[in-house]
């Protein structure tokens, strides 16, 4: 995607341009709802918060800066958008640390499974990471968004981007270990 | 299976940390340059980075099963934008203005795989929007935010994966199509008509668009 092209939309849409964020939101909603729907994971609240992220857009493209790509500003949006959903949702402040460490505890891979289907069993082990660590993931592999972007996103130094990457994937080879999946680091 | 000392080991290592942004080509050259000489100089890192790669494709897998955001979501949002009140009020169609835009980005600009990349987003978001019957109010319609009643026989259809969302975009609007579904099984997408369209004659159409069609058959068969 053109960010070039993205930024000429965001200025158009700080002069009230509706046609503006229709186009931005074409070329956008697909990615930022599944971003946000791998954070919530309940589809109507998912596309409550998209369109949440655009209608902000909408009132607030005027303060965009520049200093990012425009997909990392929205996706920045949408991750306080979907923190702050959770947050209520559980009714207490969410420990991102806390998460972290967490795995999520839905379905346990099934290994006699795993011999059968090794490619839907490592997607599910993907799906069973911390919040902290599917965040990072998707953000690295499916929103290829670079270190400092990521940084930018979450609110964190670069180094810490790095390091929780490394831990995401390691925490990954440790749940294809169990479930039965042997494979180089990690 | 790396042991977990070569792990911790790697956790100080700058090119292993990097590993991921190198396999997505998001690294500045100099930290390029870095990751290449440390995968010359250890030849076994080229398992750890091929593990990278399959991380990244499962990740990508997990992230395109889940579906498009709905239809009904830009008629939504438009709403909500409409009833801000400040919105400036357009003369021209959605449609022609997300293409000019969407053209505007196409292989010149982008290269032709990205331009399928941006074709495949708003297919999939099945949001080819078009200004309801040329109203100029603002009240908006998106592909497959219609109303059912006013969509007739529908066709399976697969388009040529150099097929850009320009080429798609005018097919449908030639053929007053609208997408109701998809993509699903592989890529394909069902389309709606207009209720009076004789489905044979109008699939015979679209295999002669051989430029963007690749695959059209009566929804069913």
């Amino acid at each position: 995607m053109s960010d070039q092209g993205d930024r000429e939309l965001i200025a158009r849409i700080a002069k009230k341009d509706a046609t503006a964020v229709q186009a931005l939101f074409t070329s956008h909603q697909t990615r930022i709802f599944r971003f946000v729907m791998r954070l919530v994971r309940n589809e109507a609240v998912a596309e409550e918060l998209c369109n949440e992220v655009f209608l902000e857009v909408w009132r607030k493209a005027g303060t965009y800066k520049g200093q990012s790509a425009v997909s990392t500003w929205l996706l920045s949006i949408a991750r306080n958008k979907a923190i702050s959903q959770l947050r209520k949702r559980s009714e207490s402040e969410l420990d991102e640390e806390q998460a972290a460490a967490v795995p999520d505890d839905q379905d346990t891979p099934d290994v006699e499974y795993a011999k059968q289907n090794k490619a839907e069993l490592m997607r599910r082990c993907i799906d069973q990471l911390s919040p902290a660590h599917k965040e990072i993931i998707d953000l690295v592999y499916y929103q290829e968004k670079a270190v400092n972007e990521v940084a930018e996103i979450l609110d964190i130094p670069p180094a810490t981007v790095k390091t929780r990457m490394f831990y995401a994937r390691k925490q990954l080879t440790e749940s294809f270990r169990a479930a039965g999946i042997e494979r180089g680091w990690p | 299976m790396m042991s977990d000392k070569v792990m911790e080991k790697a956790e100080f290592n700058e090119a292993e940390l990097l590993l991921p942004w190198y396999a997505t080509g998001k690294l500045s050259d100099q930290e390029m340059r870095i990751v290449d000489e440390y995968l010359a100089d250890h030849p076994e890192a080229a398992d750890r980075l091929e593990s990278v790669r399959e991380e990244q494709h499962l990740t990508i897998e997990g992230n395109e099963a889940i579906r498009a955001p709905g239809a009904s979501a830009l008629k939504r949002l438009m709403d909500d934008i409409a009833a801000e009140g400040d919105a400036r009020t357009q003369s021209a169609g959605l449609f022609e203005r997300i293409g000019a835009y969407l053209t505007a980005l196409s292989p010149q600009a982008m290269g032709v795989a990205a331009a399928a990349c941006v074709a495949l987003l708003v297919v999939q978001a099945g949001v080819i929007g078009t200004m309801v019957g040329g109203d100029r109010s603002g009240s908006f319609e998106t592909a497959t935010g219609g109303s059912a009643a006013l969509l007739g026989p529908v066709a399976i259809v697969a388009f040529q994966d150099t097929a850009t969302v320009t080429d798609i975009s005018n097919l449908l609007g030639e053929t007053n199509a609208q997408i109701v579904r998809g993509p699903v099984n592989g890529g394909t997408y069902e389309i709606a008509f207009p209720k009076d369209t004789d489905l044979d004659a109008m699939i015979a159409n679209l295999l002669e668009r051989k430029e963007v069609v690749k695959l059209a058959l009566r929804s069913g068969s």
